[in-house]
This record gives structure tokens, C-alpha cells and sequence, in this order.
């Protein structure tokens, strides 16, 4: 064992890191819990986080209960605002379409991602560094950027069009974007195509931690390759999809750009999500406590899915 | 609420050619202009209207669409002329962006002098029922803006003092330009079909028939957005229903409906153009900027727009490109979508008012008009123009519409949430998700839960 790894399966003391023999000075106060003077170095960022995030987030609380076009003064209303989002046959339709979101901008990437990274451990491709670097750009690039350039794809006489009648699928072109089936999985793909390659990124550089005595082990045990991902590989990873699952539900949940830039949530509602209806109703319907309401819905909404995942991450580590 | 960028406005046109005289008739019932004298906001007696040399040093901060660029530009030109002492400032923002902030705008301690707003509920009712605007009434009858437009035609910028009643009470707005949705043909695919201008909205269908038999596009049309093939159906409608009673319903009359039979033949007819494929294939999936160009390069014989295309459709396609307002159909009035531009107000924390005043009156002024179709507008008030080209055809349809009191207005006006009812449903019938009377219903439902409350 040249390098640390960190794995939770290799006990740490099997691990020479230098340094870490001799507990330091400071290693030692910690045990004893933490110093009254310690909270004064939390201060600045606690200050920062109070002014830009917990007030904001109370704002915003406090104007979910209210009626309000943002310019008269507002009337408390308790909990109607709430009874709408969850009434409200739109703004359901709107929500559901945020979970087909979730199986695009998460599912299906981090499924793909597995596989080919699966196959990778194989079979090494040269030019690694090379594709890595270019499945990374779609992450870099502005999703105002990468919704222009997809609403020219998905267009009528667009490419994917114009490559679909050259191999005589002429049948199935069509306007993506106005398609009343095709367009909230249109748009999904290009979350996908968003998301793939972060989530690749990471399994790849995850893998690549994994001890090759390990393989190896796998190998001797006769496991085939199908066996080997899933008692190898797949634990080996669980850190990086528990990563790459909050950050692309996330992005799936809080999608705007790209469905503002395209659709506008057409044709008729059939690309609605929250963040467009919030939109909508902070600026064009001026009903901001509606709009806040359902912000604080999918709040809620992308916490609990996100402590679930965290909550099924744990649970895992507890079983191994 | 109004769309993306249909108020792009038209370039420059050169004025030679054409006289045309436009005259704004009344449109609307004559008697909603009865101001009820409460509220108290509004200069009273003394109105200043000239002398303004006095005022020492003063600056006019001026918040506006973006549209209006050239002719604020030119407005300033002519007020600082007249008053050296005086400084316009202008503050421009693009459509979408202005409709966005300029109530929080307004309501800061320091707002500009004047600024625009937007017809309807989700802009001008939220300025008057935050107190942020003044009325207009005692500027308009000092200025004379009621007789040159007649008071009907200002209807669409009245509203009650809460801001609850659209289309009666004081006049809270003005503006000098017109905005006509009409029909653009392209010459040349007109003249190889074998048609002539259609007299009648039958005549008009029997050449979409042509069009389509010869395999041509009958009309260019791109709805991504969902408010173009809107513009699209107000036209139909005008053809089927008589042009007051859609402003009755636009102003929230009680016992307005859509759901009639003259509607419901509107809403087949729509339908039936596209199952004939009188509209371009994937027409949902088609942004309206991407049809404007399709046209331009002959794709389409016709294509009904907004008259804020002009510029850019006859820089594309020179003389090949000619207008007209919708022919009469069977509700027996030539009319149409069309309304006057965003309004110009005056800020209720403005240390000028009257100041405001006379720099949009100047705008407001007869003299103004030429000015306004050089840079390529058309004025919606009794004037003599002189222009040429695209403009001429389409200043004499809107000319026509005007005098038949056709003027529809923008069905999106209606209620707060109707521009978004209204886009979503028009994909839908024409995507084929919902039928005809479908469409009325869900329409008139959104109208009934706004007046209901």
C-alpha cells in the first residue's frame, strides 16, 4: 500500500500518513470540546449566512401567509396561499413535472455514468484527460447558453430534424419543443446532457481511488464483470453518488433557465415547473405570496429528498 | 401583461410619397369618461403649459420601454429647444425587463417624472391602486387630448380610483402612437397563386385555399410563445364578432362571454386552418422571430403580425412585401387587434407634474406626428402624413380599422392571469389538445374567477 485512500473498508492505522501518529496540540483541546472563543471565528460566516440566507428565507416565510402584489399593503391570509399550491391543479401538474425532471437531470446521467465508468474500469481508453475535460464543458457553460443552442437543435429544420430525414426517419421529426408529449422529455434530455458529465467526472476520479488489489481479489474469486461492478466498484462509489444524486436532483428541482428560455412552460402547461410559476407570479400575476409559498414548497420539497438520500446513504454505511 | 417583443419597434421610413389622413373615431361607449371628482392627487385649476423658462435649472427624468427610443430622442431634442433651462433624462429598459421593475420603481422615494405603463390589470391597476400615478383629466382637457382622439379610443388607459375597474373612470394615460395587428402578403406568391387583395374574410379564406392547393405555406406563423397565433385569432374573431362587444368583454362589462356562437366559429375556424395546414408544420415549436425570417425568405404568402414588423419585413423583402387589414367578415365590422401604445405617466411623487405634462404633450401634439412616422410609427390621431412605402399600406389599414370602429384591443388585458390562459390555450387548440368550445369554456373560466371577486 504505497498512498492513503481513505476507503472505509482499509482500517486507518493500515494507513502511513505522516504526521498523523502524534496527535497536535490542537487535535487534543478538540476532544475536549470546543472552546467558548471558537464560536467567535464562526462569527463571520454565521453573520454572512443570517443576512442572505435565514432572513430571506423568513421573508420569504412571513410573505407566503400574506396577500400581496408587492406594491399595496399586504393582507394576512394563514395558510391559503399554501392551500392553493397543494389545490391548484397547474401548479400540481407543475410539481409532477419536476420529478420527470428528477429522472432526467439524475436518474438517467448518473445510470449512464455508472455504466460506461462500469466498463472503463476494463478496458483503459487513452485520451482520458481529453474526454473527461470535454464531457465537463456542458457544467461550465450557462444554461441560458445551453438552452439557446438545444431550442436550434429541437427546432423544426433544425439538426436533430435534419438528421433524422437523412436516415429516413422522417416520420418521427417533429417541433420537439411544441410537441404536447415530446417536450418536458426534450427538455429532460438536455438536463441529462447537462449533468452526465459532472457526475462522469466524479465516478471516474472515484474509481480511480479504488485499490487494484481489489480487482484483483475479484478476479481470483472468479467474480465476472457484472459481479465485480457490483461488489467493487458500485460500494467503492456510493460517496460520489450520494454527491452527484443531491447536486442533480437539485438542479432538476430548481430548473428555470433552461424551460425560460425555451418553452416558457408550453406548449399549453405541458413544460410548467415551480420556479417558472414563481416567476409568474411574482412578476407577471403580482401574486408574490403565492409565489413565495410555492417557494417554500420546494424547499421543503428538495429537503426531504435530499436528507433521504443522505438518510439511505448512511443506512448503507452502517450495513457495510 | 404583453409579450416578448412585439413592441420592437419599427426602423425609419422615409416621409415623401403618400398623404393619408388618419382619423381616430370613437371606439368604446362614449359615456365611461365620467370622472367621479374623488381623489385628490390631480393638479388642479392652474395648470402650467408654458413658461417653464422660469424654473431655474430643472432636470425631467423620463423611464421608458425601449421602444420608444428614437422618439424620446427626438422629443428631447425638441422640448430642451424649447427649454434650455431644461434636461430630459432618459432611462430605457427592453419590454420585458421594464414590465418587471418599473412598479418597484415607481414606488422608491426618488421615481422618475414620468415613465410608461401597460394597459390592463397586472400594470396600470397596480399603479393606480398603489397611488403611484396621477390622473390625467384635467391635463387632457386643458391640452385637448379627449377631442383628438375622442374619448372612446382613451378608454383603454381609464381606470377607477382602486384600480379595480379597467376601462372606466379617470384617465390615468396618453399616448400618441398606434399598434395595428394586420395582414403582410408577400407580392410575388400572391400574384402566382392567381390572387387579388381580398375584399372579404371569405375571399381571404378561399386564397388560403389557393395557397395551400399550390403547395405553398398559407400563412407564416410561429408560436412558440403562444401569444402570435393569439394576434391570429383576433383577427378571426373580428371577422365572426362585432368589434364592441370583444371590448365589452376586454373591459369586463357584466355578462360578457366568449362562449357564443360567433366565438365558437372563430375557435373552428382556427382549428380548421390548421388541420388544413394553413399553418406551418409544428407551429407550437416555431419562435415567432424564426417565422418573421422564414417569411422574409418567401416562405409563407401571408402572415398576420403586428405592425411592429415593418421595418424589419420590408428591409428583408424590399416592394416584394404588402399589408392590409383583415377584410370584413360575417360580423359585419372590419376589425382587428390593434390599441394604442404603452401610456405615458406621470409619477404621483413628481416635483413637476406639470412639467411632465407638457413634455408628453408634446408628444401628444399634432405637430409631433410627422416626426413620429419618420421614425417609422403610426399616429393614431387626426393628422396628415406623408409617407411612403410599407408604412402607407399599413397606416391606410389601420386607418380603415379605426374608422369602422373595428379596434379589438389585447384580449391579454382582460384579467391578471389572461395573458397566460391565453397563450397556454391557443398552443392547445391549435396542438390539438383541446376543441373549439373547449377553448371558449377554460377562456371564459378565467374571466368568471377574475370578476367574481
Amino acid at each position: 500500500m504505497s498512498r492513503p485512500t481513505g476507503k472505509p473498508s482499509l482500517p486507518s492505522d493500515s494507513v502511513s500518513v505522516p504526521g498523523a501518529r502524534r496527535p497536535s496540540r490542537f487535535g487534543r483541546r478538540t476532544l475536549r470540546g470546543p472552546q467558548p472563543v471558537a464560536f467567535l471565528y464562526l462569527l463571520p460566516a454565521f453573520a454572512f449566512f443570517t443576512a442572505f440566507a435565514l432572513v430571506p428565507l423568513v421573508q420569504t416565510f412571513i410573505l407566503s401567509l400574506h396577500e400581496w402584489n408587492g406594491i399595496t399593503d399586504r393582507t394576512f391570509i394563514g395558510l391559503d396561499n399554501y392551500a392553493s399550491v397543494f389545490t391548484d391543479a397547474k401548479i400540481r401538474e407543475a410539481l409532477q413535472h419536476s420529478l420527470v425532471l428528477i429522472f432526467f437531470y439524475a436518474v438517467l446521467p448518473i445510470s449512464l455514468a455508472l455504466l460506461i465508468v462500469g466498463l472503463m474500469v476494463r478496458v483503459r481508453v487513452r485520451g482520458q484527460a481529453w474526454f473527461r475535460a470535454v464531457l465537463f464543458v456542458p457544467t461550465i457553460l450557462p444554461l441560458t447558453v445551453v438552452a439557446v443552442a438545444w431550442r436550434w437543435i429541437y427546432a423544426p429544420d433544425g439538426p436533430l430534424n435534419r438528421g433524422l430525414d437523412l436516415i429516413g426517419l422522417d416520420a418521427v421529426s417533429r417541433a420537439w419543443l411544441g410537441d404536447f408529449t415530446f417536450a418536458l422529455p426534450s427538455l429532460g434530455l438536455v438536463g441529462t446532457w447537462v449533468t452526465f458529465g459532472l457526475v462522469f467526472v466524479l465516478f471516474v476520479a472515484g474509481v480511480q481511488k479504488i485499490p487494484n488489489d481489489l480487482y484483483e481479489a475479484a478476479k481470483i474469486d472468479g467474480a465476472n464483470p457484472f459481479r465485480e461492478f457490483l461488489a467493487v466498484t458500485l460500494p467503492a462509489l456510493r460517496g460520489e453518488i450520494t454527491v452527484a444524486l443531491v447536486v442533480t436532483i437539485t438542479a432538476a428541482l430548481r430548473n428555470f433557465d433552461v424551460v425560460f428560455v425555451t418553452t416558457r412552460g408550453g406548449p399549453g402547461t405541458s413544460t410548467e415547473v415551480p420556479s417558472v410559476f414563481i416567476y409568474r407570479s411574482v412578476f407577471q400575476t403580482r401574486e408574490v405570496g403565492l409565489g413565495a409559498a410555492i417557494g417554500v414548497v420546494l424547499m421543503i420539497e428538495l429537503l426531504l429528498v435530499n436528507v433521504a438520500v443522505l438518510w439511505y446513504r448512511r443506512r448503507g454505511e452502517d450495513v457495510s | 401583461m404583453r409579450i416578448t417583443n412585439w413592441r420592437l419597434r419599427l426602423g425609419r421610413t422615409l416621409a415623401v410619397l403618400v398623404a393619408l389622413t388618419l382619423v381616430v373615431a370613437a371606439c368604446g361607449d362614449d359615456d365611461s369618461d365620467e370622472a367621479d371628482g374623488t381623489g385628490g392627487e390631480a393638479s388642479s385649476g392652474e395648470i402650467q403649459t408654458d413658461g417653464f423658462e422660469d424654473l431655474g435649472d430643472v432636470t425631467l427624468s423620463v423611464l421608458a420601454e425601449a421602444g420608444d427610443e428614437t422618439t424620446l430622442a427626438r422629443a428631447k431634442e425638441l422640448f430642451e429647444e424649447q427649454y434650455p433651462n431644461v434636461t430630459v433624462e432618459v432611462t430605457l429598459r427592453a419590454f420585458d425587463d421594464y414590465m418587471q421593475i418599473a412598479p418597484g420603481i415607481l414606488q422608491s422615494d426618488d421615481p422618475p417624472d414620468i415613465a410608461h405603463g401597460n394597459q390592463g390589470y397586472t400594470i396600470d391597476g397596480l399603479l393606480v391602486q398603489g397611488d403611484l400615478i396621477i390622473p390625467l383629466d384635467d391635463y387632457a382637457e386643458v391640452y385637448g387630448w379627449e377631442d383628438a382622439f375622442g374619448s372612446g379610443t382613451l378608454d383603454q388607459y381609464r381606470f377607477n380610483d382602486e384600480g379595480t375597474d379597467f376601462g372606466n373612470g379617470r384617465l390615468w394615460g396618453v399616448s400618441a402612437v398606434a399598434e395595428f395587428v394586420g395582414v403582410y402578403y408577400n407580392k410575388e406568391k400572391l400574384a402566382a397563386i392567381g390572387g387579388e387583395l381580398p375584399t372579404t374574410f371569405e375571399e381571404f379564406e378561399g386564397l388560403l385555399a389557393d395557397a395551400a392547393a399550390a403547395g405553398e405555406v398559407p400563412i407564416q406563423l410561429g408560436n412558440a410563445e403562444g401569444w402570435p397565433a393569439l394576434h391570429v385569432y383576433g383577427m378571426v374573431q373580428a371577422a365572426y364578432r362585432p368589434a364592441p362587444e370583444i371590448r365589452d368583454w376586454v373591459f369586463g362589462e357584466p355578462g360578457s362571454t366568449v362562449v357564443t356562437d360567433e366565438e365558437l366559429q372563430a375557435a373552428e375556424t382556427m382549428v380548421a386552418w390548421t388541420e388544413n395546414g394553413y399553418f406551418p408544420e409544428g407551429v407550437n415549436g416555431i419562435a415567432s422571430d424564426d417565422s418573421v425570417a422564414a417569411f422574409i425568405n418567401g416562405d409563407g404568402v401571408f402572415m398576420i403580425a403586428g405592425n411592429w414588423n415593418t421595418a424589419t419585413l420590408e428591409e428583408g423583402m424590399g416592394d416584394n412585401v404588402g399589408y392590409f387589414a383583415m377584410p370584413v367578415g360575417p360580423s359585419g365590422v372590419l376589425g382587428g387587434t390593434a390599441a394604442l401604445a404603452l401610456p405615458w405617466h406621470i409619477t404621483s411623487k413628481s416635483e413637476h407634474p406639470d412639467l411632465g405634462a407638457a413634455f408628453i404633450a408634446l408628444m401628444m401634439d399634432p405637430s409631433f406626428a410627422p416626426e413620429l412616422a419618420e421614425l417609422g410609427r403610426v399616429p393614431a390621431q387626426e393628422v396628415t402624413v406623408e409617407i411612403d412605402g410599407l408604412l402607407a399600406d399599413v397606416a391606410a389599414g389601420a386607418n380603415q380599422v379605426i374608422e369602422a370602429d373595428g379596434i379589438t384591443l389585447y384580449a391579454d388585458w382582460t384579467t391578471d392571469t389572461m395573458f397566460n390562459t391565453l397563450t397556454a390555450k391557443t398552443q392547445e387548440l391549435l396542438g390539438g389538445q383541446i376543441d373549439a368550445a373547449q377553448y371558449l369554456d377554460d377562456v371564459q373560466a378565467d374571466w368568471e374567477a377574475f370578476f367574481a371577486e
